[in-house]
């Protein structure tokens, strides 16, 4: 939360997420792998229909050759039940930051302005190593507005930087990794059986122990 | 000068040998002890990153009130007490089967068992961790045999996802011990084998009586290695589990690494981490060297 405390146990969203992944798991809708290798693999094979994440993930499923023109990306379903859901997530991405120990500060923040937050050129020359940007601007260059071949001739490139501009932003906080292990512990623990309180309660209790060092 | 002539042959000698000892000692000193008295301090200090303030037992004490750690403590000694002894009795079988003077291709044959100790051990976890995959060879062999109607999510069960650390330790490390086995059995005379059987002691007899006493301290060298490689378990709970399900096969070198360079860093929880395996290995050294030994 904005305070840095752990919501968990009260995050009613939360809740749903967890019923609705284990109902598509039940379902038989999601498949679940152990490691990184079998979920490429998944998609790569074509064992699965399709896969939600973060952009990046186009530089995998394009290893398919044999796959092309198959492929289209789209927003994703929104969680039914949960208020103030949209069809726009994210996930992964980095900052850019000035520190204050930094000599020059207004130069750098000059640097930035001009280059990350400022640049078309900049963001164009990069798009062909696989760096897309989230700034939206980016989004209304030719470059970007090339229509790709694998994704079914589809300026999956422009899409994607109009989808950024409509994920709603959430704090993630320095215990992101230990509020996610504790919560990825408490779904796994859930659908092989578990109640769902006593795990979200586990799972806060957790993080709560890690952040009080 | 007067001092040096007064110095006899074997002075000078022992000189000469401590002068070459020096740079070596003086290296480890540097390397391994100067470093483990430093963690020691940092064990006694808390906060996050390179912030650290002293903060007494803190640490120790709060390791016992961490689900997690305590989880991993309990996972670790579940590998320890299963995985030792089996590798161990299968490790001693393999060696008084390839000791026997009348085997054919026994150079082949202790090649074989013990090549899986050349591998890397990250290499191995994940090469276990395909093999026991959803759609891994073990699953398409239980599936097309008819024993399963559907693959099995063996990484994702508790049980079966810690089976399958025993096992893949096991395939590493029996060859290793079975070397040390060997090594020992060259040193008990083939003739007193002979004479037990002219007396009629059979195949197990002769182990049981024979083989088992005279191998005593070897059977201690590795069940204290293995004990000490067991506690500090790592690269199988991260490569082949990822310490999943929820858990259950984190081991504590895991949690410390996680506690390290995954989560927000706190070094001085993570040094007194480490600072009670070494205690649970002394102690469980100390323990089987009591038991083990009984020269006096």
């Amino acid at each position: 939360m904005l305070d840095g405390t752990a919501n968990i146990v009260n995050n009613d969203t939360l809740k749903i997420v967890m019923e609705t992944y284990k109902s598509l798991k039940d379902a038989g809708v999601l498949t679940e792998v152990n490691s990184w290798d079998e979920y490429v693999g998944d998609f790569v094979s074509g064992n699965v229909a399709g896969t939600i994440n973060g952009c990046w993930i186009m530089a995998s499923i394009q290893t398919a050759e044999d796959q092309k023109g198959n492929w289209a990306i789209t927003n994703m379903p929104s969680l039914v039940g949960a208020s103030g859901a949209t069809n726009y997530s994210n996930n992964g991405g980095s900052s850019w930051a000035v520190t204050t120990k930094c000599a020059n500060p207004d130069l750098a923040c000059d640097f930035l302005a001009s280059t990350f937050a400022g640049s078309n050129e900049l963001y164009d020359n990069i798009l062909p190593s696989g760096a897309l940007a989230t700034w939206a601007p980016a989004g209304d260059s030719a470059a970007y507005g090339e229509p790709s071949e694998f994704f079914g001739g589809d300026a999956v490139s422009a899409k994607i930087v109009d989808f950024a501009t409509k994920v709603p932003t959430n704090i993630t906080g320095a215990y992101y990794y230990e509020a996610r292990n504790a919560v990825a512990t408490a779904i796994t623990n859930y659908i092989n059986g578990s109640d769902l309180a006593t795990e979200l309660q586990t799972a806060e209790q957790t993080v709560n122990f890690n952040m009080g060092q | 000068m007067s001092k040096q002539k007064k110095m006899t042959l074997s002075k000078k000698q022992n000189l000469t040998g401590w002068v070459f000892l020096l740079p070596g000692a003086l290296l480890i000193f540097i390397m391994s002890f100067v470093p483990m008295f430093r963690a020691l301090l940092l064990s006694f200090k808390s906060g996050v990153g390179a912030k650290m303030a002293w903060s007494g037992i803190s640490n120790y004490v709060r390791m016992f009130q961490d689900t997690v750690f305590v989880q991993s403590v309990k996972n670790t000694f579940f590998y320890l007490i299963i995985q030792v002894p089996v590798m161990l009795i299968l490790a001693l079988i393999l060696a008084s089967i390839l000791n026997n003077k009348d085997l054919k291709f026994k150079g082949l044959f202790r090649t074989m068992i013990f090549l899986p100790c050349a591998t890397s051990l990250v290499a191995y976890a994940i090469i276990f961790r395909s093999l026991f995959a959803n759609n891994g060879l073990i699953n398409l062999l239980l599936v097309n045999l008819g024993i399963l109607d559907q693959p099995y999510a063996f990484l994702t069960h508790t049980t079966s996802a810690r089976i399958v650390i025993i096992i893949a330790l096991l395939w590493r490390w029996t060859g290793y011990n079975m070397v040390f086995y060997l090594s020992g059995l060259q040193n008990i005379e083939y003739s007193v084998y002979e004479a037990a059987k002219i007396d009629g002691a059979s195949a197990v007899q002769s182990f049981f009586k024979i083989t088992v006493p005279l191998l005593k301290p070897t059977i201690l060298l590795t069940a204290i290695m293995s004990t000490n490689g067991t506690l500090q378990l790592f690269d199988e709970s991260v490569n082949l589990t990822n310490g999943g399900p929820a858990n259950t096969s984190i081991t504590m070198s895991h949690y410390i690494y996680d506690m390290s360079f995954k989560y927000v860093p706190n070094f001085g929880y993570a040094a007194a981490m480490s600072f009670l395996i070494l205690v649970l290995v002394a102690v469980l050294a100390f323990l089987q060297m009591k038991v083990g030994d009984k020269r006096d």
